[in-house]
């Protein structure tokens, strides 16, 4: 079966500074030699910490950014190093949400319009009732009510935001969604909510996810298949069950031993039921 | 030693922090926990002296026998840093760009007339190498951009602890960091205290980290104490439905099989907060009684601040 999405040997690099005028352009190595499969429907986890190059590799598998080598494959299809005009007809098919719901809404925009604003791209030809509709739909799918459509962002808290950036990625009736720490913004109460919702709608929408955190809970939560991130390199790639029972790369330990969680829910002593048995 | 009474802080007369009472000894830890808006780090600018213009404080703070609301700036001036000093979440807004780090630590020693100003910078070089700061001579005189996330924070720790305060504040020290960092921050921070023997007060929305350093925890919700108690039992056996919807709400296992038990509704803002109990609105066992009146004090093997749950017997 042809993957949703494949990453074959990408690499990436940023450029630093000059140092003098004569010197040689150096460069830092953001992702290096990163390859895997994602089936239909899956979901993927990228752990680092900050600076491992997991929000790198996050836009280059959107094609947000051309990988300096290697190729990213949607559905069989190349769509890394391709013009912009090439990529535009894949893209609502595959939207991202971001850690900062505030940062990614236009504060000048009803909420209404931000969440149709996609559709105005794939699928131009819908009248204006039609959009409504499914804007509405969508807001209730989300768990908001269809009348918040014409409030703008700052009426909203940090977890109805996130709601509503889930709502505007999800309009286009996308098959991948790239979800770079879509609750590390968010209170505890909320952050509970946010991770059912998203579980609910992949289910739902039949969609594969690949979820970007630095919190092992939270990927361990909803992810089949879980990649580790060091220094831009893949230090460790197992799927979930597996990767908690029995981590491999001494990285992964020691993520696993400075992860946040109180005793009772340490991985192999859950008390509620958790499955910890890989598969 | 420190002894905080009834603590009630308003601004444009909301309730931001409603008859906070504890006290904390010498070597003594207290957890104090809560989410965004919660009162946390109100009550840490109110035993500081810091609250912004606007907020009222009521109530009473002894440190050491000497109240401190009502004191006046020049006053509250000596015991900051002395007393009291404070460390917080992002080092970098913290810390003054244009001061070299070793000028910064030596500078509380000079102020409060500990030293003279080059004792001081041999002070602060020793203070630097004991937070593991590398090369403490060289980077004493570097500026803050030039330390990484995690050599700022223990910069603000030696600036923090170079006056030998009593009590120690710590704003959500490590939420900023990376986990690895996180873990030595905390192992830091406990041998400090072990080799000063200082009070902490330890904020966190974090209950692992609270767990990690706290003897005691508070559980604050719309700036009232939701519970308190030794550490283990307001994590392991909490009586109260705010600490045990937010113990319930911490991801485990994994979606397949566990379903998460969110607390249901957004985090209120100040200004919509009943006059009863701030968590009314969201709370299973809310109703009419819990939103227009206060809840009462309960005690067990925790305390608790509520109408109809039960304290767990003591």
């Amino acid at each position: 079966m042809i993957p949703l999405l494949e990453a074959r040997h990408l690499h990436h690099a940023y450029p630093l500074p000059r140092q003098g005028l004569f010197e040689r352009r150096r460069r830092i190595e953001a992702v290096r030699d990163v390859s895997f499969r994602l089936e239909e429907g899956r979901t993927l986890g990228i752990v680092g910490e900050s600076g491992s190059g997991k929000s790198t590799l996050a836009r280059l598998l959107v094609a947000l950014e051309k990988p300096r080598g290697g190729e990213v494959l949607f559905r069989g299809e190349r769509i890394s190093g391709l013009p912009e005009k090439r990529i535009r007809p894949v893209r609502p098919l595959m939207q991202m949400i971001f850690q900062d719901p505030f940062g990614s809404l236009d504060p000048r925009m009803r909420i209404g319009e931000s969440i149709a604003e996609p559709l105005g791209v794939a699928e131009p030809w819908l009248e204006a009732g039609e959009r409504a509709g499914r804007v509405a739909a969508m807001l209730e799918k989300v768990g908001l009510q269809p009348a918040m459509m014409s409030r703008y962002p700052h009426q909203f808290s940090g977890g109805q935001r996130q709601r509503i950036a889930i709502a505007r990625a999800l309009i286009t009736r996308p098959a991948l969604l790239v979800a770079d720490e879509p609750v590390s913004a968010l209170d505890v109460s909320v952050q509970a909510q946010i991770l059912n919702l998203l579980f609910d709608l992949k289910l739902e929408f039949g969609l594969s996810l690949v979820v970007i955190s630095h919190d092992l809970a939270v990927v361990r939560y909803l992810c089949d298949e879980v990649i580790v991130m060091e220094g831009g390199r893949v230090v460790e790639q197992a799927e979930t069950g597996r990767l908690f029972a029995a981590p491999q790369a001494a990285y992964t330990r020691a993520l696993m031993a400075a992860m946040p969680l109180p005793p009772d829910a340490r991985p192999g002593t859950d008390p509620a039921g958790g499955d910890i048995s890989p598969g | 030693m420190l002894a905080l009474r009834d603590l009630s802080v308003t601004f444009r007369g909301y309730p931001v922090l409603r008859n906070l009472s504890f006290d904390l000894a010498s070597g003594e830890t207290l957890g104090l926990v809560g989410e965004s808006g919660s009162g946390k780090s109100m009550t840490a600018l109110a035993l500081m002296g810091l609250l912004p213009p606007g907020f009222e404080a009521k109530g009473s703070i002894r440190l050491r026998g000497t109240e401190l609301l009502g004191l006046p700036d020049k006053a509250l001036c000596r015991l900051r840093g002395r007393a009291m000093a404070m460390i917080f979440q992002e080092p970098m807004t913290a810390l003054n760009p244009v001061l070299t780090v070793g000028a910064q630590i030596a500078e509380g020693l000079v102020l409060h007339g500990l030293m003279d100003p080059r004792a001081a910078m041999a002070e602060a070089i020793r203070l630097m190498e004991r937070v593991g700061l590398p090369d403490p001579a060289r980077r004493a005189r570097s500026y803050p951009h030039e330390l990484s996330g995690g050599q700022r924070q223990r910069a603000m720790i030696a600036m923090a602890i170079s006056c030998r305060p009593a009590v120690l504040i710590a704003d959500e020290p490590t939420s900023a960091l990376d986990v690895s960092l996180q873990v030595e921050i905390l192992a830091l921070l406990r041998e400090i205290r072990a080799e000063t023997g200082m009070a902490m007060i330890f904020i966190s929305h974090d209950l692992s980290v609270i767990s990690a350093m706290a003897d005691r925890a508070l559980v604050l919700y719309g700036g009232l104490a939701m519970e308190s108690g030794p550490v283990r039992p307001v994590i392991d056996r909490p009586a109260h439905p705010y600490t045990q919807g937010l113990i319930a709400a911490i991801p485990r296992g994994t979606a397949h099989t566990h379903r998460l038990s969110p607390i249901r509704g957004q985090v209120p803002d100040l200004a919509s907060l009943p006059p009863g109990c701030p968590f009314a609105g969201r709370c299973t066992l809310g109703d009419a009684r819990c939103a227009g009146t206060p809840p009462p004090l309960r005690s067990g093997l925790t305390q608790i601040h509520c109408h109809h749950a039960e304290p767990v017997p003591a």
